[in-house]
């Protein structure tokens, strides 16, 4: 079994999967801040879904902390939520040529020609249309997340809402609501213009072919699915493990590596107390936050440090303790 | 000894070799600028000119490091380097802007470069500065005559000391150029931009670094024929007058057409107005010739960027790499 974990900005993905890339048991938390501890309630989740003894082959991490949850569990491979997409995507769904993936605070495009990823783009300067956006207007509107996407479909007038920007967006939204405007069409305007601040901002100069892949927590919501197919004239398929595919991804890319032996630190990682210590380091003008992860009181990872003064200095002495180790059982 | 001050910004990352052995010559100390600490750019209370880009920013900011440590600040006045083409209008302007920045406390030296004029523009550029140094045309000569070989040798060395120097080393001159290396099986990645963009790590966050991590050997336009790349340039539709825009353009079109670069990946400053027209213009290139696919990534770089979202890009870019590379080989 293999284990794949996808730290988000927002959110945090863990699955188990078989041999044969199937998903045995998922978890989907938000991080509220606390990306260990999510990573850690993740991996309890799934033990108690799994039922069965688990034994973990191989483990992945990805998304924008997954060095940390390397560093905190113990990953075979570490890879770039790109690649790790793309990857979970290509088995579903072969002839795929674009994948739109919009998170919690990322939103990305990748463009696939012939089985292979040829191109893609993140975006920069703008979280317009992603995950903690459509959260915060579903909370000023009183709609709970879930049901923010299906309000949208029962619009019958569509009005136009500033989408160039977040912030203009919620004020060009107030603005309509103070003019009277049903909440279900300003819903469904909202979602348009995120739909088109996408199209120009990530996956501008990209040439858009069907078959197109909508996923990340986004693809959740029904009304940015119908904005994306009405804007681009194109079916837009979601896949049933949309929120999850990251996590695949990494799952699949353990397993390819085939690990002879897996880095996992065993299950129990979840109920270990980890802390987390950081400095500044005075060594040069780069002044670099080295930051530490403690667990039993115990530093077991350090980075950080551009140079490598303290991260290669542990690295060093972990290794050797690991020879020693051996040496003593051999 | 008279010192004198190289901000260590701009062209110095094109340049430094010849001003430093020039100075030498003459018997002057040079002194590099040296920056500290995170965030020396904002605590600097120079009213920026906002819209400049990023690395005209930091040359004010290595000014100001300079300018209690040195007699005179060496800041030409770089019009063009070219023997027809120009630099951006803001090198006309550099000087101006550091002598307001600095309010006089140094004495700044910004005789005029202008590759256009002339049989002998840096024989005349360098008397200019050795007669207001005081010293005599025929020491002015050997001196100026001694710095362009010094110069040649390091353009010669430039590949190498990219591929086997930290960043920080490329351009310290008392770091030896090491021997080529040239793993094999490795991916071959062209860096273009212009050369702060590259070589700075405040501007690149060491890109270069990031890509030799990955495996990558890097190539580079200065490795290139001028000739050659204005030849390139001189085929397309409009004349591009800005010197390093041809250098990147026309690097681009050559590196496109060579078998054994399996990817190019464009550094842009965000508000830099000619990377902005070229990031247009290589994405239709790139974009045009999509049959014989290989891999182009823009980076745009600010001081909003993040060496995070730089690794996290570059990674992707490169796991693209190095399929094309595989599918080739099939």
């Amino acid at each position: 079994m293999y284990l794949g974990i996808d730290v988000g900005s927002i959110t945090t993905k863990v699955v188990l999967t078989d041999a044969e890339d199937r998903v045995i048991a998922h978890a989907y938390l938000r991080n509220g801040g606390k990306p260990i501890a999510a990573i850690q309630q993740g991996i309890k989740n799934i033990i108690q879904q799994a039922g069965n003894p688990i034994s973990i082959e191989g483990v992945g991490a990805t998304g924008s902390a997954r060095h940390l949850a390397a560093y905190l569990v113990g990953a075979d491979v570490v890879k770039n939520e790109i690649t790790a997409h793309a990857v979970a995507v290509i088995d579903y769904m072969p002839d795929v040529k674009t994948i739109i993936e919009i998170g919690g605070q990322d939103s990305k495009i990748i463009i696939l020609r012939e089985h292979v990823v040829v191109d893609f783009a993140m975006n920069t300067v703008c979280a317009a249309g992603t995950g903690s956006f459509l959260d915060q207007q579903a909370a000023r509107l009183g709609i709970s997340i879930e049901d923010f996407g299906g309000r949208a479909l029962r619009s019958h007038n569509r009005v136009r809402i500033a989408g160039r920007c977040t912030v203009f967006a919620e004020t060009d939204m107030i603005h309509k609501q103070q003019l009277g405007y049903q909440t279900e069409d300003i819903i469904a305007g909202l979602c348009d213009s995120l739909v088109k601040n996408y199209l120009n901002n990530v996956s501008r100069g990209k040439e858009i072919l069907a078959p197109v892949v909508f996923q990340g927590g986004v693809a959740a919501n029904k009304g940015i699915r119908q904005a994306l197919e009405r804007e681009l004239g194109l079916e837009i398929i979601v896949p049933p493990h949309f929120d999850l595919m990251g996590a695949i991804g990494a799952a699949k890319l353990a397993r390819r590596a085939r690990p002879s032996e897996t880095l996992f630190k065993g299950l129990e990682v979840a109920n270990w107390h980890f802390s987390t210590r950081s400095f500044e380091c005075d060594g040069c003008g780069n002044t670099c936050d080295v930051m530490e992860l403690i667990a039993k009181g115990e530093t077991v990872a350090c980075w950080g440090d551009t140079c490598g003064k303290y991260s290669d200095a542990f690295n060093r002495s972990r290794d050797e303790g690991q020879d020693a180790v051996r040496s003593n059982h051999g | 000894m008279r010192r004198i001050g190289i901000p260590k910004a701009l062209m110095y990352y094109r340049f430094f070799p010849l001003w430093s052995a020039f100075f030498r010559e003459l018997g002057c100390e040079v002194v590099i600028s040296d920056p500290v600490g995170k965030g020396f750019l904002g605590r600097q209370s120079v009213a920026y000119f906002e819209d400049s880009c990023l690395p005209m920013k930091l040359m004010v900011a290595h000014c100001l490091d300079l300018v209690e440590k040195v007699d005179t600040l060496f800041v030409p006045r770089l019009i063009s380097i070219h023997r027809k083409y120009i630099m951006c209008p803001k090198f006309r302007g550099v000087p101006d802007i550091i002598k307001l920045a600095t309010g006089g406390q140094a004495e700044v030296m910004d005789e005029p470069f202008d590759f256009r004029l002339g049989n002998d523009p840096w024989g005349a550029f360098s008397r200019a500065i050795g007669q207001r140094l005081g010293w005599r045309s025929r020491e002015i000569l050997a001196a100026s005559r001694g710095a362009l070989r010094v110069q040649a040798k390091f353009e010669k060395d430039l590949v190498r000391r990219v591929n086997g120097l930290a960043i920080r080393d490329i351009f310290n001159l008392e770091r030896p150029t090491p021997e080529a290396t040239s793993p094999a099986g490795n991916l071959d990645v062209a860096l273009i931009g212009h050369p702060y963009n590259l070589y700075d790590v405040d501007v690149g966050k060491d890109v270069i670094g990031m890509a030799r991590e990955l495996g990558c050997r890097i190539a580079i336009a200065d490795s290139l024929d001028g000739y050659e790349i204005d030849k390139k340039v001189s085929t397309l539709s409009k004349e591009i007058y800005w010197s390093s825009g041809r250098e990147i353009i026309g690097a681009a079109l050559i590196f496109l057409a060579r078998d054994d670069i399996n990817g190019v990946v464009f550094l842009s400053s965000f508000k830099c107005g000619i990377d902005a027209l070229l990031q247009e213009y290589l994405k239709r290139v790139f974009k045009g010739q999509r049959e014989s696919i290989i891999p182009f990534l823009t980076l745009s770089l600010d001081e909003h960027t993040t060496v995070q979202g730089m690794a996290t890009r570059l990674e992707a870019f490169v796991d693209i790499c190095r399929d094309g590379k595989r599918k080739d080989a099939r």
